[in-house]
C-alpha cells in the first residue's frame, strides 16, 4: 500500500499511522508502528483529532488542518464553480437568495441545504421537484456528509470537501466516459484468478491466438461512466473488485392519459383536449401494469419499476446479451466506488460460460439473486405465495439455447414451462399457408404453460431468436405447485383457452386471403391498421393534424402516405403486427404487447433505436423531447441527452432527450382520433384480415388488384 | 365528401323540414293580406332559424381547429354542415318573402348565392375527383413535398444519364454536381457507345418535362404520346442504354402524375378560397343586416 504522506524521518515506520474520516469526525489510528503516534504529547493507539492537534511520529511533528470546505461544480452548466462553505447554512438552488445560486432548469429555486451543527455537516433537500442526491441515494432526511462525498442537484454534480479532497474528486471525474485504464491480459494472466481456475492455460491461449485483446483489466474511479445506456457495444463486464450501480436514467415517467375511462371529466369534460401528457406521478396505471413491475436489464437483477437502480458486487458479470447478440446497452453502469472489472469480448464469454465452476457460480448468483423477483413478477404467478414460487426457485433447471435452436416443436407433448432469461424466444405455429409467427417472449416472460394447463399438445413452436437462456419448470413441480391453489388453475387455464382461441380465430382468416401481395404487403400480420378509402379521401390531412394534437409533443404518429391495396391506403402508422418484430431486442423490455394484442411503448425506454430500425413498415418513429419542459420528470437522474440546434435561438443547442413512439390507437377513447376527426368517412382503423377477406376474396380477381406504393 | 346511402337520413329530415317550412310560409302568406314581411313575427322566426344554420354550417371550420375535442364526428358535422347549410336556403328565402331588399341585402343575396354554389360546386367535384387521382396518380404522394419528389427526381435522372452519357454540359450548378460534375474531380464515368442521342433526347425533352415547370402540352405529359416516344427511343438506341431508358421513361410516368395530382388538388380544395372567406364575411353581413334591420 502506498502512503498518502511521506516523509523522510527514519523514525517513521513504512506505514505509521492512519487519519481517517468517520462519521464526520476524523480519527487517527496507529499502525502498530515501531516508535509509536503521539498526539499533542501523549502516544495513543487510536484518537479523535481535532483542528490545530498536534501529531507526531517518530522525530517528525504535524499540525492537523482540514483546510475549508468547499463545494465545487463538477458537471453541469456552472461546471467548475466553487463556494467556500464559511456559514452554518448553505441553500442551493436557482435563487438568487440562495448562497450558492446554480443556472441549471433542473434545480429548483431553493434546492437542497447544507447545514453544520455540531461541527457536523448534513445535506438536507429542501422540497426540491427533482431531488436531491447524496452519492446516488436519494436524500429524504437530514444525511450527513462526508468530504468527498458527490451530490446530484438537478443536473448538477457537486463534490463537498476540503481543496484535497475536491482535487482528487476533480481528477477521478475527469475519465468520465468509458476511461478506465485498460490493460490487455494474457493466458497467464487468467490462470491467476481463482474465478477461472477450472480453464487451463491452454484453452486461454486458444481464444488469446484468435484475439490477443480479447480480454482486458480495466479499472474505473468512483463516479466513472462504465458504459450508458443505449450504446452499442460488444463487450460484457466481469467484476473483480468493486460496487457497480445500474440504472436507466430515463425518466421515470408515465403516459399520463387525460382520456382514462375512468377519469372524471366533468360537465365540460367535452371541452378538454383528448390528449396524453408526460406525468410523473404514479398514480395512473394503466390496465396491465403492475406496481412491483421490474424492467428487465442486461445484469443479475432486474431494476424495480419505482426505484430503477441495481447495486453489483465482485463476482457480477453484466453485458451479456450486448456481447453475445449486440443489443444495445441496457442500463447506464456507474463505479460506485474504485472498481476493477475484466471486460470481455464474446469468445471469452463463452469460454467462461463452458467451465463448469464459473456457470454454477453464475447460476448459483442468478437463482439468489433474480430468479425469485422474475418469478415473482410473471403475470401469470401473481397470486402465487412466497413460498410457492421459493419452492419453484429451487427445482428449476437453467438451460442454454443457440440462435435458432427448437425449444420445443408445435404439436409434442408439453412437459415444461419455460422462463426467458436472456434473449428472444420466436414463438410460431405451422400452418397450411405457412409459418404465422405469434409472438416473441422476451426476459421474465413464461411460455409453454398452455399445453401442460391443458394437458395438450403444443400448439405452436418455439425457438431461440439469439442466444437463449430460459429457466425451465418441469410439469410435475408447476402441477404441484398449481394444483394446491385450485382458483390459480382455473385462472391460468381460462387464460390459455383465451389465447388459444384468439390464436385460432387470427389464424382462419389467413387461408382465405390468397393474393401474393397482400401477403408481401404484410397486411396479414397487420393486427390493425389504418386504412383510408382514397375514393372518399379529398387529402385533407385532418386525420394528419389531428394525430398532431392528440400528442402533446405537436407530432404526428401517422403519415398519409404508404402502400396502396386496391382504392386503400395503408397509412404508415403502427400496424400493432401478430408478428412484431420490433420487439426483438429491446435492451430493457419497454416495447411490449398487451393483452389486446396491441404494441406498446413503455415509459422507461431508453432511445437505443432498435424497435425503430426492426420495424420493416417505419412506423416506430424517434422523437425529441424538449428536456427543459420535461425537467420536473428526471427526480435528480441524468438522462442521456442530445443536443440540437435551436431554431428559436440561431448558434444555441437545445437539450434534447430521444425517445420512440408509435401509434397508441388512442387507448382508452373510443375511436382513434385520426378516424374521429377524418369528415370524410375516409379513415378507419380495421383488421386487414378480417376487412379485406370478403372483399378480396369475393369481388376482385387477384390479376386487377392494383398494387402500388407511394414511396 | 360522397354523397351516399349514409346520408338518407340526413335528406329526409332535411326535405322533412324544408316541407314543413314551406307549409308554415304558404299559412303565413294566406294569413297575411299583404303579404309576409321579414320584419313580422313569422319572418323573424325564420330569419333567426335561417341564420342559426347558417351560424352552425360556419361552426365546421371552429371545429376543425380542436379535433380532439369530443363533441361529435367530424364527418357528422361536415353532414351537417351541407343539409342544414342547403336547409337554410329555403328558410331565408322565406324571410325575405323572395324579395331582394335593399343594397344590404342585396349584397348579403350575391354573397348567399356564392357561397351555396361553390359548396355544392365543391360536393359534386368531391363525387368523383377523389376516385379520378385514385385511380390516375396511383403514385401521388403528399401534395407538400411534390415539389421535392419532383427535385429528387430530376437529380436522380441527371445522375443517371451522366452514368451512361458522360458529363451534362450547362446544367445549373447543384444539378451538375449531383450529375458527378464535382469540382476538381474528374468524370469517372465514360459514356457508353452510341448514348450521344439519348443525353440529347434527355435534355431537350425529358429534363424540362421532369423540372419544376410542368407544361400539360409538353408531348411526355400524354400517357399515350410518353409511351409512343420511349418506344420510338429504345429502337434508334443501343440495347445497353435500355435499362436507363426505362428508368427514365417511369419517371416520367412518375411526374405526369404527380403533376395530375397537383391539378386535382386544387380542384378539390380550390374552392374553399371562395366559400371560405365569403361564409365569414356572410356572417359579419348578416349580424349588420339584423341590427340594420332591428335598430330601423
Amino acid at each position: 500500500m502506498l502512503n498518502d504522506i511521506q516523509l523522510p524521518d527514519v523514525e517513521v515506520s513504512r506505514q505509521h499511522a492512519q487519519i481517517e474520516f468517520v462519521k464526520s469526525e476524523y480519527w487517527i489510528t496507529d499502525l502498530e508502528s515501531a516508535n509509536g503516534t503521539y498526539l499533542n504529547g501523549t502516544q495513543v493507539p487510536r484518537a479523535r483529532i481535532s483542528v490545530g492537534d498536534l501529531i507526531r511520529v517518530g522525530d517528525t511533528e504535524l499540525l492537523f488542518e482540514t483546510g475549508a470546505l468547499q463545494l465545487l461544480v463538477l458537471d453541469g452548466p456552472d461546471k467548475g464553480q466553487r463556494f467556500a462553505i464559511e456559514t452554518e447554512s448553505v441553500v442551493i438552488g436557482r435563487d438568487t437568495a440562495c448562497e450558492m445560486r446554480l443556472t441549471d432548469v433542473e434545480a429548483s429555486r431553493r434546492h437542497a441545504e447544507i447545514r453544520c451543527e455540531d461541527g457536523r455537516y448534513f445535506l438536507i433537500d429542501a422540497g426540491s421537484v427533482n431531488g436531491t442526491y447524496r452519492m446516488g441515494q436519494r436524500v429524504r432526511e437530514p444525511t450527513p456528509l462526508a468530504p468527498g462525498d458527490y451530490i446530484t442537484v438537478g443536473n448538477t454534480l457537486l463534490a463537498f470537501g476540503t481543496e484535497l479532497d475536491l482535487a482528487q474528486q476533480a481528477e477521478s471525474l475527469a475519465p468520465r466516459d468509458f476511461s478506465g485504464t485498460m490493460e490487455p491480459l494474457t493466458p497467464a494472466d487468467m490462470v491467476h484468478y481463482r474465478d477461472f481456475a477450472e480453464i487451463s492455460e491452454d484453452r486461454w491461449q486458444k481464444q488469446f491466438d484468435y484475439n490477443d485483446r480479447a480480454v482486458a483489466r480495466r479499472r474505473f474511479r468512483k463516479g466513472d461512466v462504465i458504459c450508458r445506456e443505449g450504446d452499442y457495444g460488444s463487450t460484457a463486464f466481469y467484476i473483480l473488485s468493486g460496487k457497480v450501480q445500474m440504472t436507466i436514467s430515463s425518466p421515470i415517467r408515465r403516459a399520463k392519459k387525460l382520456r382514462a375511462k375512468n377519469e372524471s371529466r366533468g360537465w365540460f369534460g367535452f371541452l378538454r383536449p383528448n390528449t396524453s401528457q408526460l406525468s410523473a406521478e404514479t398514480d395512473f396505471m394503466d390496465d396491465e401494469s403492475q406496481a412491483e413491475r421490474s424492467i428487465p436489464i442486461d445484469a443479475p437483477s432486474d431494476l424495480k419499476f419505482g426505484d430503477p437502480m441495481v447495486l453489483l458486487d465482485s463476482g457480477d458479470l453484466f453485458g451479456e446479451m450486448t456481447c453475445m447478440d449486440f443489443y444495445p446497452r441496457s442500463a447506464t453502469a456507474i463505479a460506485l466506488e474504485d472498481c476493477v472489472l475484466l471486460e470481455m469480448m464474446r469468445n471469452v464469454l463463452e469460454l467462461l460460460k463452458k467451465a463448469k465452476s464459473f456457470k454454477a457460480k453464475l447460476e448459483r448468483s442468478y437463482r439468489e439473486r433474480a430468479l425469485f423477483e422474475q418469478l415473482r413478477n410473471v403475470r401469470e404467478f401473481a397470486d402465487l405465495p412466497n413460498e410457492y414460487i421459493d419452492q419453484l426457485r429451487s427445482r428449476v433447471e437453467l438451460r442454454s439455447f443457440d440462435p435458432g435452436e427448437v425449444i420445443f416443436e408445435q404439436d409434442t407433448v408439453g412437459s415444461s414451462v419455460f422462463m426467458v432469461r436472456i434473449g428472444f424466444v420466436q414463438v410460431v405455429q405451422h400452418c397450411a399457408g405457412g409459418d404465422v409467427v405469434l409472438g416473441y417472449v422476451s426476459r421474465g416472460q413464461i411460455f409453454g404453460e398452455m399445453s401442460v394447463l391443458t394437458g395438450g399438445n403444443h400448439m405452436a413452436a418455439c425457438r431461440a431468436i439469439d442466444h437463449v437462456e430460459v429457466v425451465e419448470i418441469k410439469k410435475e413441480d408447476f402441477e404441484a405447485v398449481i394444483n394446491r391453489l385450485p382458483r390459480l388453475r382455473a385462472k391460468l387455464k381460462a387464460n390459455a383457452e383465451r389465447r388459444r382461441e384468439s390464436n385460432r380465430v387470427r389464424l382462419q382468416m389467413i387461408p382465405e386471403i390468397p393474393i401474393e401481395q397482400f401477403v408481401q404487403q404484410g397486411l396479414p400480420v397487420a393486427q390493425n391498421t389504418l386504412m383510408i378509402d382514397l375514393d372518399r379521401c379529398t387529402r385533407c390531412d385532418e386525420c394528419v393534424h389531428a394525430c398532431a394534437s392528440a400528442h402533446d409533443d405537436g407530432i404526428t404518429r401517422l403519415l398519409r402516405d404508404g402502400l396502396r391495396f386496391q382504392n386503400y391506403l395503408v397509412a404508415s402508422s403502427c400496424r400493432h403486427c401478430s408478428d412484431p418484430q420490433c420487439m426483438i431486442g429491446c435492451p430493457v423490455g419497454s416495447i411490449r404487447r398487451r393483452d389486446t394484442l396491441e404494441v406498446i411503448i413503455e415509459d422507461w425506454c431508453i432511445g437505443c433505436e432498435l424497435c425503430s430500425k426492426n420495424c420493416p413498415y417505419g412506423n416506430i418513429e424517434m422523437h425529441l423531447f424538449d428536456v427543459a419542459k420535461l425537467e420536473h420528470l428526471y427526480e435528480g437522474q441524468k438522462p442521456k441527452i442530445i443536443d440540437v440546434d435551436d431554431p428559436k435561438r440561431p448558434g444555441k443547442k437545445r437539450a434534447m432527450l430521444k425517445r420512440a413512439v408509435t401509434c397508441d390507437l388512442c387507448v382508452g377513447l373510443p375511436e382513434p382520433t385520426c378516424v374521429y376527426a377524418c369528415p370524410h368517412d375516409a379513415a378507419m382503423r380495421v383488421n386487414p384480415a378480417e376487412f379485406f377477406s370478403r372483399r378480396l376474396a369475393v369481388t376482385v380477381a387477384p390479376q386487377a388488384t392494383s398494387f402500388g406504393s407511394t414511396d | 365528401m360522397i354523397i351516399d346511402s349514409g346520408h338518407k337520413r340526413w335528406a329526409a329530415v332535411t326535405t322533412a323540414l324544408a316541407v314543413v317550412a314551406a307549409a308554415l310560409y304558404g299559412v303565413t302568406v294566406w294569413k297575411t293580406p299583404n303579404g309576409p314581411s321579414g320584419g313580422s313575427w313569422p319572418g323573424l322566426l325564420f330569419g333567426i332559424a335561417g341564420s342559426s344554420l347558417m351560424l352552425f354550417a360556419g361552426l365546421l371550420s371552429a371545429r376543425k381547429q380542436v379535433p380532439t375535442w369530443r363533441v361529435g364526428r367530424a364527418s357528422t358535422w361536415l353532414k351537417g354542415h351541407i343539409w342544414l347549410g342547403m336547409l337554410s336556403v329555403p328558410l331565408i328565402a322565406f324571410h325575405s318573402a323572395f324579395r331582394w331588399g335593399g343594397p344590404l341585402e342585396i349584397v348579403l343575396w350575391i354573397v348567399f348565392g356564392v357561397i351555396v354554389a361553390s359548396g355544392l360546386f365543391g360536393l359534386a367535384l368531391q363525387q368523383f375527383l377523389t376516385r379520378m387521382m385514385t385511380t390516375g396518380a396511383p403514385l401521388e404522394t403528399i401534395y407538400e413535398q411534390i415539389p421535392q419528389v419532383c427535385a429528387a427526381m430530376l437529380a436522380d435522372s441527371d445522375a443517371l444519364v451522366a452514368g451512361v452519357c458522360g458529363p451534362l454540359e450547362g446544367l445549373p450548378a447543384p444539378a451538375a454536381e449531383a450529375a458527378g460534375e464535382k469540382k476538381g474531380k474528374p468524370k469517372k464515368a465514360e459514356p457508353l457507345a452510341g448514348s450521344g442521342p439519348l443525353k440529347e433526347f434527355y435534355l431537350h425533352e425529358v429534363r424540362p418535362f421532369l423540372s419544376d415547370r410542368f407544361s400539360r402540352t409538353h408531348r411526355l405529359a400524354d400517357a399515350p404520346r410518353v409511351a409512343a416516344t420511349f418506344a420510338q427511343v429504345r429502337v434508334v438506341l443501343p440495347t445497353t442504354l435500355h435499362d436507363a431508358i426505362e428508368q427514365l421513361q417511369a419517371r416520367c410516368e412518375e411526374r405526369r402524375q404527380l403533376a395530375l395530382q397537383a391539378r386535382l388538388h386544387h380542384w378539390l380544395h380550390g374552392w374553399l378560397f371562395v366559400h371560405v372567406p365569403l361564409s365569414v364575411a356572410l356572417l359579419v353581413l348578416g349580424v349588420a343586416h339584423a341590427i340594420v334591420a332591428l335598430r330601423y
